[in-house]
């Protein structure tokens, strides 16, 4: 049985997001003044708020996208989705342009406006909402029809994950980082399901009960466990993933069959995988495995290392075998 | 090893004993790791931590309710149990976590075993914190002092000796005698650790309680036994603001002749009432003296006719004040010096052995003659009478420009034959060498062979004088540094 401890440490330092920690609240903060700073939007009671894994602390590296959830609790009645889309337009291509190429730097998604940071290599994603009638929730808007939105409750989620990583002694965070390194590792990074649905199947799979441990390793390997049964549920049998925020809610997917096949096939192997490597006593084959689960960094550096005495494909080094052996040739009953 | 590798070496130990302890169901916090030892007496919740030099060094082990554990030989001042003993080195062992955990298991087994078997360390000082004083106090035999009132004296190289007597009413306010007292604990099953422990194990009629608080007794020297064994602590004592006493070790140790004794060997009292006459006390002949003394044996003659000289010393037992003195002489004050020999057990001969007489005197008045002379005369002589006399004598030399060593029994054994001859032809005659005055060319000897083949020559002697010769003939031993030497 190998927990690694240190290197469980220095797998979460590597995927720890570095520069982007300091770029993307400047990048969010130039998109929440330019809101603020519209007349017409202040009329609406203009609110922007920071949402998304980078909020919640789940993000890993690199950071691309930095959420904005811009409220708007005095939003009219009859402004409808298209309308306010094509006013956040407005507003934060007048700010901000083109870039160097000549590009638009902001983007029409489907639910929000996207505004590239080039000089940061990341996005901020400005998404309008208006409040739904039970006073609590938020509708967002949707695109494709005239009038059409979408109910959220993204803030709720912050404060579930807040409130599980305190319930398990700081644990549930480093997990989600985790998995969510797993997912990018072996899946692919442009393959579906993505890593908001990898974080909501770890809630739920805390929310069971069913995860636990003492240290990283078997919080680890607790999770991937349920979490591969969850991808299993969906995939087989079509048992949603639980939207926590909203009482009675699924999470949409967006996945092809091939790729949620692929998605079930390979967490139920990485599951085993890791299971073994936990009770695995020799710490180089522990260490390998769990190095070929998490993979490269955003950086291409191999985010789990090797344990001290052991070479990089996870043999014995010399010095190590020495230890257990006897250093002291002469043996007992010397004297001098 | 590089640093590197040695760097990788202790953080591979370390991790991997941690692995095993996790195994172990151990979980780590601030202090160390936590975990319980299962035993027949029940389970005991423990902290275990890895020292600095891990894993040169075994982890420390500390009950977490240190009372809950019995206090016996067998744990340290601070309440760690005493898993490894100073001399229990064989390959660290203590590497694996399993084997570890085992052995912690394993005390607290024999702790509800009553430590059968239990091996009777005399480490009683181990229960006490060092004094600041830092003087080394000596002590001779206790029981000369029956009153228990001593005084420890200053004396030189920071020592302090012990003396009789108590602290006299109007003692001189310069004096720096310490007095104190002698306690016997008796047989200590269970170390004390503090003054209340002590003082309960001692006559109340002493009232030294009394006494250290009137600052008349500084001192405790405690005998104490432990299975079959006698030890003795010697403690500083002092009263506190509180009412109590504080307890602090001093370093002490015996000055009797069975201290002194006590690393002669094990032969030591068979060699003790044994007479051994020396022929020739130069280089090879001083250090066999030398060794046969601190060996045990306390009877010697010594023979050479010879004076000590500048060029001699490299090789030889004695020092440049000796220059001058006859060699016997010189290596008898020697003895007497730093040996802890009597003079009156040492007869001296400043001559040469040249008659059949004397030698025949020296073969029918000790139980060995050993001849270091090197001489071809002087040793004919010697063998001639020693098989006339049915005798032997152990007839030792270096040979072969220092490059060996030869040791004969003769007569050898049961009728063996003596060694073959170990001359060598030298192809290329060496450069003599030559001092200053008149003499023969001086040997090459080089003072490491003189004192390998002394104790070596020493070896045969002590296995004749105990009736266990290691040979019937001797010994020969080949000592030099380079190509192999042919013989002839």
């Amino acid at each position: 049985m190998a927990h690694l401890k240190q290197q469980f440490k220095d797998a979460l330092s590597s995927i720890e997001p570095g520069d982007d920690k300091a770029n993307a609240p400047e990048a969010h903060r130039l998109v929440r003044d330019a809101l603020e700073a519209d007349a017409k939007l202040a009329e609406y009671g203009v609110d922007p708020v920071l949402i998304g894994s980078y909020k919640r602390n789940v993000s890993i590296k690199r950071v691309k996208d930095v959420d904005v959830f811009v409220r708007l609790p005095d939003l009219p009645s009859d402004v409808t989705s298209k309308d306010i889309l094509d006013r956040f337009f407005t507003v934060l291509h007048a700010e901000f342009g083109s870039d160097g190429d000549g590009h638009r730097r902001t983007k029409r998604q489907d639910r929000s406006l996207q505004v590239s940071f080039p000089e940061y290599d990341l996005y901020v994603d400005a998404v309008p909402a208006r409040p739904y009638w039970d006073g609590e929730t938020w509708e967002i808007p949707q695109k494709g029809d005239e009038d059409e939105w979408v109910r959220t409750n993204p803030e709720k989620l912050t404060s579930l994950s807040t409130a599980m990583n305190s319930a398990h002694d700081g644990y549930y965070v480093p997990t989600v980082k985790l998995l969510r390194q797993t997912r990018r590792s072996i899946l692919g990074s442009g393959k579906k399901p993505g890593g908001f649905f990898i974080e909501v199947a770890t809630y739920q799979a805390f929310a069971s009960g069913l995860v636990s441990g003492n240290d990283h390793a078997e919080y680890y390997v607790s999770a991937l466990e349920e979490v591969s049964k969850i991808i299993n549920g969906y995939v087989t049998f079509g048992l949603g993933v639980n939207d926590p925020t909203l009482a009675g809610h699924t999470i949409s997917i967006r996945a092809t069959d091939d790729e949620l096949e692929a998605a079930k096939t390979r967490f139920a192997e990485a599951a085993e995988t890791a299971r073994d490597a936990l009770d695995e006593e020799d710490e180089g084959k522990a260490a390998l495995a769990f190095q070929g689960l998490l993979g490269k960094n955003g950086d291409d550096e191999t985010v789990f290392p090797m344990p001290p005495g052991f070479n990089e494909d996870g043999s014995k080094r010399a010095s190590a075998i020495s230890a257990g052996a006897r250093t002291v040739p002469a043996g007992t009953r010397t004297f001098g | 090893m590089t640093l590197t590798e040695y760097d990788d070496y202790v953080a591979y130990s370390r991790q991997h004993f941690e692995e095993g302890l996790i195994r172990a169901g151990f979980t780590e916090d601030d202090h160390g790791w936590r975990g319980t030892i299962v035993h027949p007496g029940g389970a005991t919740e423990v902290l275990m931590t890895l020292r600095s030099r891990y894993p040169f060094h075994p982890p420390r082990v500390v009950p977490l309710d240190s009372d809950a554990v019995a206090w016996s030989w067998h744990r340290e001042l601070d309440g760690a149990l005493c898993l490894v003993a100073e001399d229990d080195h064989d390959g660290l062992w203590w590497t694996e976590a399993p084997a570890f955990l085992e052995h912690v298991t394993a005390w607290f087994e024999q702790a509800a075993a009553g430590w059968p078997d239990d091996r009777p360390d005399l480490d009683l000082d181990r229960y006490f914190k060092p004094s600041e004083d830092e003087r080394l106090y000596l002590y001779d035999d206790l029981t000369r002092y029956p009153s228990g009132f001593v005084r420890f004296r200053p004396a030189a190289n920071n020592l302090m000796r012990i003396a009789g007597g108590a602290k006299p009413a109007k003692s001189s306010k310069h004096s720096k005698d310490r007095f104190g007292y002698v306690a016997n604990l008796g047989n200590v099953d269970v170390p004390p650790r503090s003054w209340d422990d002590i003082s309960a194990r001692i006559n109340p009629s002493v009232d030294l309680d009394r006494r250290i608080r009137n600052h008349t007794i500084e001192i405790v020297v405690l005998i104490y036994s432990r299975g079959s064994h006698e030890g003795a602590i010697t403690l500083e004592v002092w009263p506190t603001i509180g009412g109590g006493v504080a307890v602090r070790r001093l370093s002490s140790g015996a000055d009797t002749d069975a201290a002194k004794s006590a690393r002669s060997g094990l032969l030591a009292p068979e060699l003790r009432g044994r007479r051994v006459a020396i022929v020739g006390v130069g280089a090879l002949g001083s250090f066999v003296a030398d060794m046969l003394v601190r060996s045990g044996v306390h009877n010697l003659t010594l023979l050479d006719g010879d004076v000590v000289m500048p060029g001699n010393l490299v090789r030889h037992l004695v020092g440049p004040e000796a220059v001058g003195r006859s060699k016997v002489e010189a290596v008898k004050q020697h003895l007497v010096d730093r040996s802890g020999i009597a003079a009156a057990d040492i007869a001296v001969i400043d001559h040469s052995l040249t008659s059949g007489d004397e030698a025949v005197e020296l073969l029918g008045d000790h139980d060995l003659v050993v001849n270091a002379t090197a001489d071809f005369a002087t040793t004919a002589l010697l063998h001639v009478t020693a098989r006339a006399l049915s005798r032997r004598i152990v007839s030792a030399a270096i040979q072969n420009g220092g490059t060996s060593y030869r040791i004969d029994v003769l007569p050898p054994l049961d009728g063996a034959e003596p060694l073959p001859p170990s001359s060598v032809v030298v192809d290329q005659p060496e450069s003599e060498l030559f001092e200053a005055g008149c003499g023969s060319p001086i040997s090459p000897t080089p003072p490491y062979a003189v004192i390998e083949a002394a104790a070596a020559t020493v070896r045969h002697a002590v296995g004749l004088l105990v009736d266990r010769p290691l040979h019937p003939a001797g010994e020969t031993r080949d000592l030099s540094i380079g190509a192999v030497r042919s013989h002839e």
